[in-house]
Parts: C-alpha cells; structure tokens; sequence
C-alpha cells in the first residue's frame, strides 16, 4: 500500500449526535482514484460522517487527513486537503455564480472557474445571482465551486439530490472522471451508485457497518441489512444490471 | 427556492451585474458632492462665508462623518448577523451607544466616545448572545426573529437612556431627542468622524475576499479555509466603533446602515471591493442631504435629521420585511 496515495483514513471514528451512537468504530481509507458511496437509510449518519470528516464536527475525530491529524490542521490547510459539497447551499446575500466559484479557489482565475462551471452544465448561469437559481442550478454550482478548490478529496452530500435524470448522468460522469481524486458522497439511489462508485460504506442501523470494493458490498443480503426490505437484481442484457427494492 | 426581494428588485432595473468600478466611482463621488453642496448652501443667512465656514462646513463634516460610519456600521452587521435587514439603529446597537454616551456623561462627564462605543459594543454582543438560535437555524423566519429581539433590545437602551437624563437633569447634557432620534445641530468633530470612516472602510476593503467569503455563510467561509471566528469579532468591533462614534456625534440617526447598502446592491454592488468604498460615500451623501432637508425645509425651525432618514428609512425597511420570502 502507498501512504502517499492514502488521501484519508479514518481509525476507530465514532460518529454520534447528540448522546446517540451513529457509527461505532469505523475504520476505513480511501486512497487516491477511489470514489466510495456511504449508503444508509434516513437519519443513519450519512451527513453527520461526511461533516466529521471534514472538519466540522463538535469533537476532534481520529481522521488522518493527508497524513496529518485532522485536528491539528488550520483551516487553510485543510481547504488545501479537502472541499465539501453541503446537501443544500442556504444564500442570503445575491452574488454572481461566476464570483461565488471564484471565492473559492486558492488563488482567483476566471478562465478556470468558467471551466468548472462548464464542466457541470452551468456555464450560462455564470452571471446570474445564486440568488436566482432553482436548486439543481444551485447544487450544480455549488459541485463547481467544490471543483475549483482543487483539492485531492472530495466530501459530497448527496451530489444529484436536486438533478434531473440528464445531469445525474452528467454528475456520474464528471465524478468517474476524476482519477487523481478521492471522493466519499452520500447517495440514496443505488443504480447510481452502482455506476459510479468503486467502494461503499455502509451504514447498519444500530452503529455498526459494511465497507469495501463495489462489488463485494452491493449484494441484496447487504442491502437487506442496510435499508430493511428486500432487493431484487434484475439482469440487463444491453448494460449494467438493475437494482429494484421489493 | 424564493426569490427574495432584491431579486425582485433586481428582476425589474435589469442591473443586476457588478458596474464597473470607474463609473461607479464617478457616480457615487458626485453624488456625495452635489450633497456637499447642498449641504453648504441650504440654511438661514444664504451665502454667507463666515456663515458657511464656521457653521454650516463642519456641520457637513459631521454628518457625512456620521453617514458613512453608520452605513458601513450597518454592512458590518449585515455580515455578521447574515441578514440583509440588519442597522445599527433598527438592532439596539445605537440605542446601546446612546445609553453608554450618557453613562459616560454622567459619570465622569467626559470620554463620551468611549462609553459609547462600549455601550454598542455590549449591545451587539447582547444580541448576538439572545439571536444564536435564531442565526443558527435554517428557518426561513429566522432574520424576522432577529429583528424582534433587536427591537427589544432597542426598547430597553432607550428607556434606561430616558431614564438617566430624567433622574439626572444636569446643564452638559444634550436632550432626548438627541440621543433617541439624531441631531447634528451641536456637531464638533466631523473631521475626526471621516478620519476614522475612512480607517474603517480600507479595513474592510483590506480583507475584501475574506468577507465576501463570509458572506456565503460562516460555514462555507471556514471551508474554504478563513478564520471564521477572527473576521466575525473584526466585524463586531468594527460595527461598535463606527456606531459608537457616530451616536457619540450626531445621536441615534437611523436607518442608513440599512437603506444605503441594499440601494447599492439594486445596482449589483455586491462584492466588498466596492461596497466597502461605495457604501460610505453614499451613506455620507445620504446624511448631508437628510440634513439639508432638516435645515431647510421649515426655516427658520430646525428639525432633528434622524426624523428625516427614519422617514426615508422606515418605509424601504418595511417594504423589504413585507416582501421577504416566506
């Protein structure tokens, strides 16, 4: 294993909100290329993981972030390490799309922030306000804000929660498209899913979990486990098979 | 997702993007001269130098000293608090300046300015202790909720000011409607009002990337890697200074931290690079010609200039509650 391409690693987390234990002891590291899925039924932890991992929780999580202590990290330093996708942008203040990107980059460069918002089918927004936007517009911004960050890992909360059909399949492959990157997102869809993740996270209710390569962890016993009903592969003969709950 | 009511605004002028920074001076610039002019110009005697020298000059010193601080004061705490609705008046933080003002007077009867600032300083922590909830949450209703509690807060620094000047009627103490609505008939120090506008604007524009990040929430700011927590006390400093030495001046003018920035931003000024130089000159232009006004429109009577912005002012505010998103 190489340590340098380790982009994160998790060792022994407990999530919790409030008094109640989320995730018991989750270890797991998500490597450079690797685009894990954290599955989980409603309420199981998936954003409040994904919120430790990025620095926001209340206590210091055992993260190792590019090999240092999440804790010990400044806040510039990890915006160099990581960006974070939030499951909804809240603005109260009007500010072109094109500036909003350009606030996030390291250093401003339009020419790039034009390209992220391009690569995510928002170029013609760029000199609207977010203000304006209607929520899939504003979620597309905010991946491209998120891309303009440039940085190795990729913390998405539900990335194609507000998409159509069309830019769900845009968003899939803009995030299999990236081989530098290490990304965990938070998904509900799991035909998604199994298109564009090359690992899952599992979140069991009552604390425990299931991590691994994609094809070890999206079996119906799995899933049966994780969501409570029972999950029907339906093979295709002109592409992937299809996943249907019961 | 609504669109609130700048938007709306917005959606009617078409100026929606940022204007270029060189007309934008002009404009604001000759805006701030024609009231300068005005200002000079309007008041018993007509053209009069000695009158216009010794009287009218600093009086237009201070109340564009005055306007300025309170419109960057009020763009302060619209970052801070993330409501486009906040102004140090509205809020309680000039009420706060008014009674720490007195204190000071009564006292040691000197540094008002100091009491002052302290007194708006505790208002705004005050309110930001009472409104963690409110800014906190997600809700929609969250900014009205911030509102009503610097309404009160507001209520109570204006009671214990009358409160002080009832039980104390001593001669160095300037009246009620000094402090409660803003008067700038006793004005001295303008210059050092401007001097410190003029200190507290290249802050802002100093860290102009850094507050528009906090601008898209503090969360998102700390993400991207501010020092969230740093830029926000600047701010609340810096919103206490800039009311505290206004009130110290010219009394509890309202309504001009709230008017001038959203009347800039109907013009896509949005971005900390030009607010932060845009919105004092306006704010200072405003106040001059509140003041003419004042001065001129029931000669020979003079009327507090507060009551001309709170004309001005109470009714966009009003306009802006109404047609918040729901």
């Amino acid at each position: 294993m190489n340590s340098l391409a380790t982009l994160l690693a998790a060792d022994r987390l407990d999530v919790r909100v409030g008094s109640r234990l989320l995730l018991r002891q989750l270890s797991m590291q998500v490597r450079r290329g690797e685009r894990w899925a954290v599955l989980g039924r409603n309420g199981a932890g998936k954003s409040t993981l994904l919120r430790q991992l990025a620095g926001l929780g209340v206590a210091p999580a055992p993260v190792l972030l590019g090999g240092a202590a999440l804790s010990t990290l400044s806040p510039r330093a990890l915006a160099q390490q990581r960006a974070f996708l939030p499951s909804q942008p809240r603005d109260r203040f009007g500010i072109a799309v094109l500036h909003a990107v350009t606030l996030a980059q390291h250093r401003v460069d339009d020419a790039m922030a034009m390209d992220c918002l391009r690569r995510v089918d928002a170029a013609h927004l760029a000199h609207r306000h977010v203000l304006q936007l209607s929520a899939g517009e504003r979620q597309r911004v905010a991946l491209a804000q998120v891309l303009a960050q440039r940085t190795p890992l990729l913390l998405l909360d539900e990335p194609v929660s507000f998409q159509d059909p069309a830019h769900q399949g845009l968003v899939a492959r803009l995030l299999r498209g990236l081989p530098q990157q290490g990304i965990v997102f938070a998904a509900h869809d799991v035909n998604w899913v199994a298109h564009v993740a090359t690992h899952v996270l599992g979140l069991v209710p009552g604390g425990q979990w299931i991590a691994g390569p994609v094809d070890q962890t999206l079996q119906a016993h799995h899933l049966q486990r994780l969501y409570g009903c029972d999950w029907q592969r339906v093979a295709r003969q002109d592409g992937p098979d299809v996943w249907l709950p019961v | 997702m609504p669109a609130p009511a700048i938007d709306q605004a917005l959606e009617l002028t078409g100026l929606r993007i940022e204007p270029p920074s060189g007309r934008l001076l002009a404009v604001t610039v000759g805006v701030l001269m024609l009231a300068v002019l005005l200002g000079v110009s309007v008041g018993a005697g007509g053209w009069n130098w000695p009158i216009i020298a010794q009287l009218r000059i600093p009086r237009v010193l201070a109340g564009a000293g005055a306007g300025a601080l309170l419109a960057l004061a009020g763009l302060a705490m619209q970052l801070v608090l993330r409501n486009p609705l906040a102004d140090p008046y509205v809020l309680g933080a000039s009420a706060g300046a008014g009674m720490g003002a007195i204190g000071m007077l009564v006292l040691f009867g000197r540094l008002l300015w100091l009491g002052s600032v302290g007194g708006a300083l505790a208002a705004l922590g005050l309110l930001l202790l009472l409104g963690r909830r409110a800014m906190a949450s997600p809700d929609d209703e969250a900014p009205a909720q911030l509102i009503l509690i610097g309404a009160m807060l507001s209520a109570v620094f204006a009671a214990g000011s009358t409160l002080l000047l009832a039980l104390v009627p001593e001669q160095s103490l300037r009246g009620a409607v000094f402090w409660l609505v803003g008067d700038l008939s006793g004005a001295r120090f303008g210059r050092w009002l401007c001097l410190v506008a003029i200190v507290l604007a290249a802050v802002l524009a100093g860290w102009s990337r850094a507050f528009d990040r906090l601008a898209l929430g503090s969360e998102h700011a700390w993400l991207l890697g501010e020092p969230v927590h740093r830029l926000r006390l600047g701010l609340v400093l810096l919103a206490a200074v800039a009311t505290g030495a206004a009130v110290a001046e010219a009394g509890a003018v309202g309504f001009v931290g709230l008017v001038v920035p959203h009347l800039l931003r109907l013009f896509g000024v949005v971005r900390m690079r030009q607010q932060s130089w845009a919105v004092p000159l306006v704010g200072a232009a405003l106040v001059v010609v509140a003041d003419s006004l004042a001065r001129g429109v029931a000669m020979p009577y003079e009327l507090p200039v507060g009551a001309i912005t709170a004309l001005i002012g109470a009714p966009v505010f009003m306009l802006l509650l109404i047609r918040q998103p729901r």
